[in-house]
């Protein structure tokens, strides 16, 4: 894909209680809308589920989650969100880097800076990188 | 201890009582707290925050504040990580402190109040691991607790970075 097209692709605005993620389209590789648990994808491979309502223990959560899958080193992952919107990329304001003292913690699960979408702040993600790491929280609880 | 961090702890209470200076005093918590004005780069109402998720307890959010992205922390949660992280809730205001490149917001439950520092008033704080004070002032029977910007912000990146 061109740099060019790449840029019209809208982003993808991540509900996660009352978390707003924005993931790169290019790091999603489809969004299901609602989401059915152990549904296998299209090759008939089942996916590794990360609900991410749980595993960034927000406060509140959808009763009718969506979820997007993603393609990782460890086989594809189904990220189970309470929403997903497109977002034009016209509709983004201003990018910051995480604060300093935020970065070490910001890498370890994939949040790459923040954004302001319609007056909120939203964190930029690396999808891939903070569905692994929140397997390996997981894991290690 | 390292010797370069003695030295430069040394220093700093040398100048720290010999010469009069200029502090911010602020609550949070139960307990009274005051840093030197150099540091504190602005006071103001406590905007509104944004979760960190998967943050430790003493970090209440962060917050846009003038076209920059601030991390906001209850220092009384950051100092007893025993303690139940209840700054917020009582905040009354905000001081965006800068040391360098690094900044942060801590929130008080009053007012911060301007004083003066008279050479020798403050007496040295008693020694711990998780000390960053420089010094303890006393005030009508309260002890206020003098912070050392920088160990405050090596405290925050021990804990932020995962360590104790």
């Amino acid at each position: 894909m061109t740099a060019a097209a790449r840029a019209e692709l809208p982003l993808c605005l991540v509900h996660v209680g009352e978390l707003l993620l924005l993931f790169d389209p290019a790091e999603v590789r489809s969004i299901e809308g609602r989401h059915i648990p152990g549904r296998l994808l299209a090759d008939q491979v089942a996916p590794l589920e990360v609900d991410l309502r749980d595993g960034l223990q927000v406060n509140t959560r959808s009763d009718r989650p969506e979820s997007l899958i993603v393609s990782s080193p460890r086989g594809p992952l189904r990220l189970v969100v309470c929403e997903v919107e497109q977002l034009l990329q016209s509709e983004l304001r201003a990018v910051h880097p995480l604060p300093t003292i935020l970065r070490h913690h910001g890498r370890q699960i994939g949040l790459r800076g923040v954004v302001t979408v319609r007056g909120e702040l939203a964190y930029l993600s690396a999808p891939v990188e903070l569905g692994l790491a929140l397997i390996s929280l997981q894991g290690a609880a | 201890m390292e010797a370069a961090d003695a030295a430069r702890e040394a220093e700093t209470r040398t100048q720290a009582a010999a010469e009069a200076y200029q502090i911010i005093r602020f609550r949070c918590g139960d307990a009274e707290f005051a840093i030197s004005i150099d540091v504190v780069e602005r006071t103001e109402r406590v905007p509104m925050l944004t979760n960190v998720p998967l943050s430790p307890a003493f970090v209440c959010g962060i917050a846009n504040l003038r076209g920059s992205v601030v991390c906001v922390i209850d220092l009384q949660a950051l100092l007893d990580p025993g303690s139940e992280a209840r700054g917020l809730a009582k905040a009354k205001s905000l001081l965006v402190l800068r040391l360098g490149e690094q900044r942060v917001g801590i929130v008080s439950a009053v007012l911060p109040d301007f004083r003066r520092v008279e050479a020798g008033e403050a007496i040295l704080p008693p020694r711990g691991e998780r000390d960053i004070f420089v010094g303890v002032l006393e005030r009508a029977g309260d002890l206020i607790g003098l912070i050392d910007p920088n160990k405050l912000f090596e405290l925050l990146e021990r804990r932020l970075d995962g360590g104790s």
